[in-house]
């Protein structure tokens, strides 16, 4: 009885590393790059990206003790801006400045979000975490992922 | 087509923030001019604002912004409203950076919004040159420090202070 509950267990756990092929296909499938997605592909990619940069966003607030912009959509917009860049270039390169070289900036990780003078000194170009002395800092520490799509469906 | 000539640097200034209000932000302006109004801002591309640099017929200032930077939207209305205070003054334009990044590169955009306060430029020495940049600010701000900068490169007007 017991070698046989032995045995048991013995194929389970070698079996667990054989996978079948559509575990295979899909495993390759979520591993796609942001511009091979089809359309569809793409808004399940950007819906994720911008629930964990929210979900970033309101953890480092409070990591921070910073808070919020009293204008929410300034926030969103930036989150949104984190969220495609993560899907373009891997990381979370801060949307509120001009790059030469975009993909050599992300790499270098110098304004990845949290870049090195939030790390260093909690300025936040972005307006994204505010200190308390800040004129458009607001009550507000954390955010939704609805005020963040609401936020950031605004026309220039 | 000439390529961008002549452009001096004079004043470089470079902030965070320029607010000094204790305001909090309101959401009662909208985005653009108000309903039925013409907008004053006009969205250049490169070649465009290179026109414009070649053809100064009056100061302009260039609002370089991106989709999403968050306070580049807070100082859009500001924007608007400056350039409709100073219609027919001052032009007032504003260069998607995304869109434009050979020019947003030949401008030495970095931190957004950047404002580019440019004149007409006129010396004998040069007779090519056709524009001068008077002053240049990184961050957000509100209209009255936009109106008090523009007074200030363009009109001899007293340093403001922003901070």
């Amino acid at each position: 009885m017991k070698s046989t509950i032995l045995l048991l267990l013995f194929v389970e756990s070698t079996t667990a590393f054989i996978v079948s092929p559509n575990t295979i296909r899909q495993s390759v499938s979520l591993r796609k790059k942001y511009e091979d997605m089809d359309e569809e592909e793409k808004a399940v990619a950007l819906e994720k990206a911008t629930k964990a940069m929210t979900a970033f966003t309101n953890k480092y607030l409070e990591n921070t003790c910073t808070k919020l912009c009293s204008d929410k959509s300034v926030p969103a917009v930036v989150i949104k801006g984190l969220a495609e860049h993560k899907l373009t270039l891997g990381a979370p390169l801060c949307p509120c400045r001009f790059y030469d070289d975009k993909e050599a900036e992300a790499k270098d990780g110098y304004w990845n979000c949290p870049c090195v003078p939030m790390r260093e000194r909690h300025e936040c170009h972005c307006m994204l975490f505010l200190t308390e002395d800040n004129a458009f800092v607001g009550e507000e520490t954390s955010i939704t992922y609805e005020e963040v799509i609401e936020g950031s469906n605004i026309q220039f | 087509m000439k390529l961008l000539t002549a452009i001096s640097l004079s004043l470089l200034i470079s902030s965070a923030q320029a607010f000094t209000a204790p305001r909090r932000v309101q959401r009662s302006v909208s985005l653009y001019a108000a309903e039925g109004e013409e907008k004053a801002v006009a969205m250049v591309s490169g070649e465009d604002l290179e026109l414009l640099l070649q053809n100064m017929e009056q100061p302009l200032v260039v609002d370089a912004y991106a989709t999403w930077c968050g306070p580049c939207l807070l100082m859009a209305p500001e924007f608007e409203q400056a350039a409709q205070e100073l219609k027919g003054k001052v032009k007032f334009v504003k260069l998607d950076t995304d869109q434009e990044e050979e020019m947003a590169s030949r401008l030495n955009i970095m931190g957004l919004p950047t404002l580019l306060f440019l004149d007409k430029y006129q010396d004998d020495e040069n007779p090519d040159a056709r524009a001068v940049l008077k002053g240049r600010i990184e961050g957000a701000m509100q209209k009255k420090s936009i109106l008090d900068l523009v007074e200030h490169y363009f009109f001899d007007g007293p340093a403001p202070q922003l901070f």
